[in-house]
This record gives C-alpha cells, sequence and structure tokens, in this order.
C-alpha cells in the first residue's frame, strides 16, 4: 500500500504544487525583483538595486500609517480577545438561549468588509453629528476609534466561537477536581481554564493580529485614511502608493513597501505564534 | 479520618427522574465501603452528592458530625479520584499533587513534604517533573491518588478509579488501593461496577439498583446470605442459576418441583417453607455455578445437553440447557466434557437459596443451618 502510494506520489501533490508555484511563488518572486526596479508594466523593468527600499523607508507618510497600523493592532488585537473570550465564558454557562446569542454575535463576520464600512461611517457620523464633533472625514480620533469599533464588531463573534471550542474542550472532571481541590471561580479561570486555553488563544491572537495589520476594505471604506492620511494603514498607503501617486517611480516604490509589510507581517506573526505555541499542552 | 451518615437522601432531576432513592448509610470512620450496581443504578450519583457536585434534593448529609447538604465542595475536606483521573494536563505531577496545598497558601516546605511522603507510598519520586500526557494509564491513575493523599482528606471518594486501566494492570492496582487502606486508615467510599473489585477491597458493600440500596454488608455475607434475587445474581460471577419451582408441602414432607421434578429441601430450608406458608406457592430455588457438581447420584439432580463450554483454566464453566432455561456450572477442567452430550449435575443442596418469587425476596439460605443449630444450642 505505502509503496503504490509512493509510486503515484507525484501525481497527487503535482497540481497542487503547479497551482502554489504559478500563484504564489512566480509573482511573489517577481515581485521582489519589481520591488529593486522602476516599472510601469511587468515588462519594462529597470533594475535600480534597494533604493525603492530607502525611499519606502524614508517616505513620511509611510511611516505614519506603520504607527497607526501599530496603534491599531495592539487596541484592535486586545479588545476583540479580551471581549470574545469574556462572551465565551459567559455563553457555555448553560443557560437558556446562548446558541441563539452565538449565532447573533456570529452573524457581522458574514457581512464583507466594504458594507461593513459604510455602515459604520453612516452610524458613526450620525452619532458625532448628534454630540457636535467634526466627521469622520476631519476627526482622526475617531476614525481610529470608529476602525476599531468596526473591527470587534466584525470579529468578535468568529474568535468567541474558537473560544467556546476550547472552552466546551476541557474535561468537566477537571473543573470538579479543581473544584474539590479548594479553587475559587477566578482561581479556576486563571490556573485551569486559561492555561488549558493555549492553543484557542494561538489561534485567535494570530488571527486577528494579521486581520489588524492586512484590514484593508474596512479603512477604505470608513475614513480612505481621510483625515489627511492620518488615518491611512499600511495596506491603503501601499494601494495609494502604487495606484494613486503620479511618476513612474512610486510602482517601484509601492511594491518595496509591499514586501517590508509581508516582512514585518510573517516576523511578528511568527514571534508571536512561537511565543504561545510553548504554552500550549498536550491532553 | 471521618464518619459519614446519609439520612433519607434522594436525587430528583428537574426532568422528574428519580436517580436515587430514599439512600440512608451510616458509613463508620476508617470504613472502606463499596457502591457497586449496574449502570444508572444511581452510585455515582450519590457519591457526587457527598463530594457536593450534585446537590441534594431531599435528605440530609454529615460528614463528622457537621452538616455538609449546603457545603460547597473544596469546604467538605474531601478528596476525589475520578475515573478519567482529571489530571490538570499543564502542571507537571509535582505541580498536579501540590495545586490543592498551595490554593491553601500553606508553606512551600510542607508542600514539598507532603507531596514527596505521597510520591515515596505511590513509587512516583522520578516522575515529579514530567507532564501527564508523558505518563502511562496506571502512572496517571497513581498520581490522581497521590493528589488525594497529599491533602490528608478526611473521606476519600474514588469513581471507578481503576475502570480504565488493562486487566493486568487493573488487578495490581487493587492491590495497591487496598495496601494504601491499609496504611492510611482511611475512611473511602469507593464506587465500582465491577464486583471481584467490590469483594476484594470493601469492608462493606452497598449493592444498589435503580436508585435504591438492595443489600448492605460485609463481602462475605453479600455471597451467602444474598437478600434478594437481585444481589444473589449480581454478587458472584459466573451468577447464581434460578430455577423457578413449586412448593409442595404434604404433612411434613416438602418438595420443590419443577417440570414433574423434584427437588428435596434441608431440615432448615424445610422448616422455613413450612413456617411460611409455602404449600403451592412458587418459590426461586437459586444455586450457584460452583456448587452443581458432576456425580452420580439420581436425587436432586438436573439434566441437560452441554452447549457451551468455557475452558479458564483450573475450572471449565459448563452451560447446559435445561428445559427453557440454561444452567452454568463450575466443574474442574479435568472432567473430560463434550460439546452436545448430556450431563447430569447435582445440586448441592446445602448451598442453596430459596427466594419468594412474587417479592424476590429471600425465604432462607441453607448455608444457614448451621448457624441455626448453633443458636438453638446456645
Amino acid at each position: 500500500m505505502e509503496k503504490a502510494l509512493k509510486k503515484y506520489t507525484w501525481v497527487f501533490i503535482g497540481p497542487t504544487l503547479l497551482a502554489f508555484i504559478i500563484g504564489f511563488i512566480l509573482p511573489f518572486l517577481q515581485g521582489l525583483y519589481l520591488s529593486m526596479s522602476q516599472f510601469t508594466t511587468v515588462k519594462n523593468a529597470t533594475f535600480v538595486g534597494f533604493s525603492n527600499f530607502i525611499r519606502a523607508i524614508e517616505d513620511a507618510e509611510f511611516l505614519n500609517s506603520f504607527q497607526f497600523t501599530i496603534a491599531f493592532a495592539i487596541a484592535a488585537v486586545l479588545l476583540i480577545n479580551v471581549i470574545a473570550f469574556i462572551f465565551a465564558l459567559l455563553l457555555t454557562r448553560k443557560l437558556k438561549g446562548t446558541n441563539i446569542f452565538r449565532t447573533i454575535f456570529f452573524m457581522p463576520n458574514l457581512i464583507g468588509g466594504i458594507v461593513l464600512g459604510y455602515i459604520w461611517q453612516i452610524l458613526i457620523n450620525g452619532v458625532l453629528a448628534l454630540v457636535s464633533e467634526p466627521l469622520l472625514a476631519l476627526n482622526a480620533n475617531a476614525g481610529y476609534w470608529g476602525l476599531i469599533l468596526l473591527t470587534c464588531w466584525q470579529q468578535i463573534g468568529y474568535m468567541m466561537i474558537i473560544y467556546i471550542a476550547g472552552l466546551s474542550n476541557i474535561s468537566e472532571d477537571i473543573l470538579e477536581a479543581a473544584m474539590i481541590d479548594g479553587a475559587k471561580g477566578m482561581q479556576i479561570l486563571w490556573k485551569v481554564k486559561i492555561p488549558m486555553l493555549m492553543s484557542s488563544f494561538t489561534v485567535c491572537i494570530f488571527l486577528t493580529l494579521t486581520n489588524a495589520f492586512k484590514l484593508y476594505d474596512q479603512n477604505l471604506a470608513l475614513t480612505a485614511g481621510d483625515p489627511n492620511k492620518f488615518t491611512e494603514m499600511l495596506a491603503l498607503n501601499i494601494t495609494n502608493t502604487f495606484y494613486s501617486r503620479a511618476g513612474a517611480q512610486w510602482k517601484g516604490i509601492g511594491q518595496a513597501k509591499a514586501v517590508l509589510f509581508c516582512i514585518l507581517v510573517v516576523v511578528i506573526a511568527m514571534t508571536q505564534l512561537r511565543a504561545t505555541r510553548r504554552k500550549e499542552v498536550q491532553s | 479520618m471521618a464518619k459519614v451518615k446519609l439520612e433519607h437522601i434522594k436525587k430528583i432531576y428537574p426532568n422528574g427522574f428519580e436517580a436515587v432513592k430514599d439512600f440512608s448509610l451510616d458509613i463508620e470512620d476508617e470504613e472502606f465501603v463499596i457502591f457497586v450496581g449496574p449502570s444508572g443504578c444511581g452510585k455515582t450519583t450519590t457519591l457526587r452528592m457527598i463530594a457536593g457536585l450534585e446537590q441534594l434534593s431531599e435528605g440530609e448529609l454529615w460528614i463528622d458530625e457537621k452538616r455538609m447538604n449546603d457545603v460547597e465542595p473544596r469546604d467538605r475536606d474531601i478528596a476525589m479520584v475520578f475515573q478519567s483521573y482529571a489530571l490538570y494536563p499543564h502542571m507537571s505531577v509535582y505541580d498536579n499533587m501540590a495545586f490543592a496545598l498551595k490554593l491553601k497558601h500553606i508553606d512551600k516546605k510542607i508542600i514539598e513534604e507532603a507531596v514527596m511522603h505521597a510520591a515515596d507510598i505511590l513509587n512516583l519520586k522520578e516522575l515529579l517533573k514530567r507532564k501527564p500526557s508523558q505518563l502511562s494509564g496506571g502512572q496517571r491513575q497513581r498520581v490522581a491518588m497521590g493528589r488525594a493523599i497529599v491533602r490528608n482528606p478526611k473521606v476519600f471518594l474514588m469513581d471507578e478509579p481503576l475502570s480504565n486501566l488493562d486487566a493486568k494492570l487493573r488487578v495490581q492496582m487493587r492491590s495497591e488501593i487496598y495496601k494504601l487502606h491499609q496504611r492510611l486508615k482511611a475512611t473511602i467510599i469507593y464506587v465500582t461496577h465491577d464486583q471481584t473489585e467490590a469483594m476484594t477491597l470493601g469492608t462493606r458493600i452497598v449493592v444498589m439498583d435503580k436508585g435504591e440500596i438492595m443489600q448492605q454488608d460485609t463481602p462475605m455475607n453479600l455471597y451467602h446470605r444474598p437478600q434478594n434475587c437481585f444481589v444473589a445474581g449480581f454478587i458472584g460471577s459466573p451468577q447464581m442459576n434460578f430455577i423457578e419451582t413449586l412448593c409442595m408441602i404434604d404433612e411434613n414432607q416438602v418438595y420443590l418441583m419443577h417440570q414433574g421434578q423434584s427437588f428435596e429441601v434441608s431440615s432448615y430450608l424445610k422448616e422455613k417453607l413450612i413456617k411460611g406458608n409455602y404449600h403451592e406457592k412458587e418459590v426461586i430455588l437459586g444455586i450457584r455455578p460452583e456448587d452443581l457438581k458432576i456425580q452420580a447420584v439420581s436425587q436432586n439432580s438436573i439434566q441437560g445437553k452441554i452447549i457451551i463450554k468455557e475452558l479458564l483454566g483450573y475450572e471449565t464453566s459448563v452451560r447446559m440447557a435445561f428445559y427453557e432455561k440454561e444452567i452454568t456450572a463450575m466443574v474442574s477442567s479435568e472432567e473430560v466434557i463434550h460439546m452436545d452430550h448430556e450431563l447430569k449435575l447435582y445440586l448441592d443442596m446445602n448451598h442453596v437459596h430459596l427466594f419468594d418469587a412474587q417479592t424476590k425476596q429471600a425465604i432462607a439460605h441453607a448455608v444457614d443451618a448451621d448457624l441455626d443449630v448453633k443458636g438453638r444450642n446456645n
């Protein structure tokens, strides 16, 4: 059986591998090359070395969007995970109607980012108008918190489902053993439940962190970077650099920013995975 | 260690199902009490009520003269060993055992002493740094026991602690638990559905069925003097054979009739049947497989075709068809037995048990004849 399988290894792996090479590896390598080129289309690229990277780093708008993205990611990751975990704890309490609430909390995740962005733009602008504050287009602070609010609303339900799955996986016997051992509610939470949920935390923090860095649709629809690019996040900045700036040099710089962005997301995500995976337990 | 008293305890679930019906029991200090019975008989529910993991619907629970009905599990001073062991997977063996003491903020040195003492008793010293996932089933079971010992509780509760082990390890751990009881002199309440565990470990066994106590007694009494058909059938393996008979009393002669065949009972049983006025009433004759002998005696014997034989080593279990019933006998494995051949078995009437067919309660046990004679002489 094993021999027969070995014989057909490439038949099984081949199509997927080919698709992966054509769809990911080649464009990625070409992207790397283009990040070191000046071009308007992929066919007229001229190699310029690392100058695109230097100009990308020197670009004040890029640095601003980097800072904004970091500030957004920290708040979003914390809020989404804390609130999702609290909801998961509440909805695993064997109370009536928990299934209805699970569904309701999950539903925003089914709506696309652009649609959500416009819905929340109307809502937030409505509230801002009521309290006589500048609207989103002129209010960077409201833009920042608006983006966080929108992301929380969209992602809490999804993360909550992952935490609920993790909590349901903890054996009732272990919780009862902790009760008999003398642990009170909060002690059970901190000393038994949370350490046993590390794999759920790994997944949820990874997802929320990468989602926060990659956020584009919602940013475009809610603030479009206004006012004056104060609320422009990395992905939106890269797109704007590539498509909205005049001059042949900007495409190469946009591509260089994209490579830097990719490296940043991979490094942060891998560091986080390593840190939380170490604390995971095998049952 | 402590006394445990259960008074008229009931457990009724919201859907009306009565899992435990009027359960009363006094457990003395240092006793090893076993709750045994088939699945769903309420033994684990009763244990969980003692632990405080289930609310009592009715009745009172006392541990050492203190009413425990509304006391939290952590304040009952009990320790429980779960069927699944329920070890904390993220903690080392040491931390698992020390957890309860750490929660009480006991001095580190005292905790270490207690853990090392328990580890010494259970041969766990070399495993203290390991995580539960790195242990075998038997080792996990020992850690679960260790976690209970470290706390030095008033009562140990054990919920089928050996059921997840393989047969060989179960026998080994059974004797470990027995030795542990001897050493700790602890009050232990132990739940099992395995009657061998019950018979070998318990100083007293509580046999349960459908939420009720069927009999509570010493292992020997349960075996020799079952109070009803349920206990007679549940205790002993292979289980007791039951033959439905009609009691015929003719002056001083008593016969038990089955399909035209008559069995003559001992004078002690005869007296009991006459006193109980069992003439023309149905009586169940119970006899254990080991009390059926292959002997060339025509009186009090039954004959039938062998349908199954199982060689168990020292003995052979033989099942034979007897009218519409199947009768099991344990015979020496040296006996030559052929499938489908006729077999004649002699009933040792000095070891039979009689039950009222209506109430299923015991009328008399032939083994009590000696006691009766001694009692009269005294």
